[in-house]
């Protein structure tokens, strides 16, 4: 006989009914997989997903274009153009032009981390998808645009983030308070 | 001499040497904002404080110097002052220092164009505190518009005067003021009296934060993306030392130019120009943006000038040249294009038994900067070309006499054209240049050149110094080095000319050119392989 030691061997009904029956306990186990896309999955709020470029009170990108998150972003994959944002404005400057290669990103949320203004953050958008590379270039807009659906779908995040950004508005940090002869000075 | 000892190294100081530049002289960095080697001391800062035994109080290094002692007297024996720049007594005044200046400081660090060279940043990383103290609300000044192309961010401002300084004894015109006093102190100019003159650029060099911001570079990127390259400005033939700020973009895919120079900022040479340029260098690209690029090779169809290949732009211009005798082809070389190029197309009329000449610098307005302030008064000269002397060195010519020269001959080969009057056009006129003008639209071939960013090279000054700029960006469009184009010509006409890159035609320069016998080939082109214009012909 080339293999084995019997006849009962050889007919592997043994291993067989061994393999049946793993089968059989998985049957009453915690089921571990989804049913995508009808089923989803709730993501922690740390998750890192899609960026969004967040709004301030007056609903203006919060982004004063600094670069910083493009100056730590390990895979090169932000580029800000920065504009003035008028004399009289409260802003001094903000991005002109702003974009995430989504494709380039690896999500390690440096960006975030980076940002002193609160203006970018992650979100848990990870469903991706677009028919060009082009295509997952986000522009300023597109950004934008998913802050205003990510607020829809969690608005106690949207709070949270506001609140945070009113108690730093709040401290003598940021103040503008102009003294009394700084009026007089009008462009030349 | 006195003898200092400053932390645990022995120096001796001059008679008049401040304590600060002693330090500096043995390598020991003690910080500053109001001082500047160029400027009147004020010691308004009190940054630069350090701790000098014996003395009362710490004292400003930068405007203190140290007298002998008599023998008696000296300290340990031999010293005339005992001097500590990093003790606990010196740190902790600098650490209060730097408290004060960031009271109304409003730490915009995120907008400011300063960010990344900005001296309050450094210091107050190195020696300043990690929180601030104060409580109360701060006084946020609004920023003041000081003339064409200056900002004054009035509440970054730390008041240490050196832009004022710089207008009462470099410029001399004295615009900026400081006004108010104390706590409200703020510079300003007088009303209907911007800062407006052809040294204003430097303010904004000089100013150790982010208050002075030059309105054509704010907002162009942030300086620790930009790469600094040494060069010359080709505006005068006063030769400033420059630094040429790059950036590359390449991020992403852009619709945008992908390599640009970003600003131009003077580089110290005390035997040029000091620490200044003037502003007609500085914003010498901008006025440049204004002129058309020739980016393509053009060859003249019919009675216009239609782009063509690189190749077929070549053969044309061989085409007219050997057409007709090597006596009726002139060769004229340029005072804007540099001593190699000058060189090569001399080596080349030699060779070739032809005409040879030099076109005509552009000749403006000499402007001078004097004040009793200052020692070395600051010219820009009349003659608005770079190399003038040099490209005059370099043909063994003593002037132009371009009419002359081209009256005769049939086919004239120009390198540069910068509005040349001609006379009359010759029969064939082949130009190599970088912007289109007047000559250019004469032309029956027109070769794209590479600017002064785009190639490297070496310029001869009004004074006979030969200064070296260096290549910042790649050439534009399809244009290339003038060295290049004159070899890949010389070729067409049966001269086997090998050069690996610039530094070998300076290297064959300098041999054949008597007046640069002298010349170091080594601290000219100290990179010499590195200079990557490598061609083969």
């Amino acid at each position: 006989m080339p293999r084995g030691k019997n006849w009962v061997d050889l007919t592997y009904i043994i291993p067989v009914m061994k393999g049946l029956a793993i089968t059989l306990q998985h049957l009453f186990k915690r089921k571990l997989v989804l049913k995508y896309p009808e089923e989803k999955k709730v993501l922690p709020p740390n998750y890192r997903g899609l960026h969004m470029l967040t709004r301030d009170e007056k609903g203006r990108e919060k982004c004063v274009a600094c670069e910083m998150c493009s100056t730590a972003c390990p895979a090169d994959c932000i580029r800000i153009v920065a504009g003035d944002g008028g004399w009289d404005d409260s802003r001094e400057k903000h991005p002109v032009a702003f974009e995430i290669d989504e494709l380039r990103c690896i999500y390690c949320g440096m960006c975030v981390e980076a940002c002193p203004e609160d203006a970018i953050d992650m979100t848990d958008m990870h469903n991706l998808a677009d028919y060009t590379r082009q295509d997952f270039i986000y522009n300023k807009e597109r950004l934008l645009g998913v802050y205003d659906e990510y607020i829809k779908r969690h608005p106690d995040r949207a709070k949270r983030r506001d609140g945070q950004y009113k108690a730093m508005k709040n401290s003598s940090y940021f103040t503008v308070n102009d003294v009394h002869h700084a009026n007089q000075h009008s462009s030349h | 001499m006195p003898l200092v000892k400053i932390d645990s190294q022995e120096v001796e100081i001059g008679k008049n040497e401040t304590v600060f530049n002693a330090a500096k002289r043995v390598g020991i960095d003690i910080p500053f904002y109001c001082y500047h080697p160029g400027l009147k001391i004020v010691a308004s800062c009190r940054m630069c404080l350090v701790d000098m035994v014996g003395a009362p109080k710490l004292v400003p290094a930068c405007s203190t110097t140290v007298p002998e002692l008599p023998e008696a007297k000296k300290i340990e024996g031999k010293f005339d002052a005992v001097i500590f720049t990093d003790n606990e007594k010196v740190k902790t005044a600098r650490r209060a220092v730097l408290e004060f200046l960031l009271l109304n400081h409003p730490i915009d660090c995120p907008i400011c164009d300063k960010a990344g060279e900005c001296k309050l940043q450094d210091y107050s990383f190195e020696h300043g505190n990690d929180a601030s103290r104060f409580v109360e609300i701060k006084r946020v000044p609004q920023k003041k518009d000081l003339g064409p192309s200056i900002f004054l961010y009035t509440s970054r401002c730390i008041m240490c005067s050196r832009c004022v300084r710089f207008t009462e004894e470099i410029s001399g015109t004295e615009e900026l003021k400081v006004t108010y006093r104390g706590w409200h102190a703020e510079i300003d100019v007088a009303p209907e009296k911007p800062l407006n003159n052809k040294m204003m650029g430097n303010v904004v060099d000089l100013c150790p934060v982010g208050c002075l911001i030059d309105k054509h570079e704010r907002f162009e990127g942030r300086v620790w993306n930009f790469v600094h390259t040494d060069s010359i400005c080709p505006g005068c033939s006063k030769g400033c030392n420059t630094t040429l700020d790059t950036m590359k973009h390449q991020k992403l895919n852009l619709e945008e130019l992908v390599d640009q120079v970003y600003r131009i900022r003077p580089r110290e040479n005390m035997t040029v120009n000091q620490w200044w340029i003037c502003d007609d260098g500085r914003y010498h690209l901008e006025t440049d943006k204004k002129k058309t690029r020739i980016m393509v090779p053009h060859v003249k169809q019919g009675s216009k000038l239609a782009e063509v290949s690189w190749a077929e732009a070549l053969s044309v211009s061989l085409q007219k040249i050997k057409a007709v005798s090597t006596k009726e082809v002139a060769l004229i070389g340029s005072p804007y294009a540099s001593n190699e190029e000058n060189y090569l197309l001399g080596k080349l009329a030699r060779l070739l038994g032809t005409g040879l000449d030099v076109s005509k610098p552009i000749y403006g307005d000499t402007q001078t900067f004097k004040t009793d302030k200052n020692p070395y008064p600051f010219t820009i000269e009349s003659e608005k070309a770079p190399n003038y002397r040099g490209a005059k060195t370099t043909l063994s010519l003593t002037d132009s006499q371009l009419d002359k020269t081209i009256a005769d001959k049939k086919v004239v080969i120009m390198l540069g054209s910068h509005n040349v009057e001609l006379k009359s056009k010759p029969e064939t006129l082949i130009v190599i240049g970088s912007f289109e003008d007047a000559v250019t639209a004469q032309a029956d071939v027109l070769l794209p050149a590479a600017l002064f960013t785009e190639t490297s090279g070496t310029y001869t000054n009004k004074d006979g110094a030969v200064q070296k700029f260096n290549r910042a960006i790649n050439a534009l469009g399809e244009s290339k080095a003038i060295w290049q184009i004159l070899v890949e010509l010389a070729s067409g006409l049966g001269q086997s000319w090998y050069y690996e890159n610039v530094g070998d035609v300076a290297k064959e320069m300098i041999e054949n050119v008597n007046a640069y016998k002298t010349l170091e080939l080594d601290k000219l082109y100290p990179q010499f392989s590195t200079l990557n214009e490598q061609m083969v012909v």
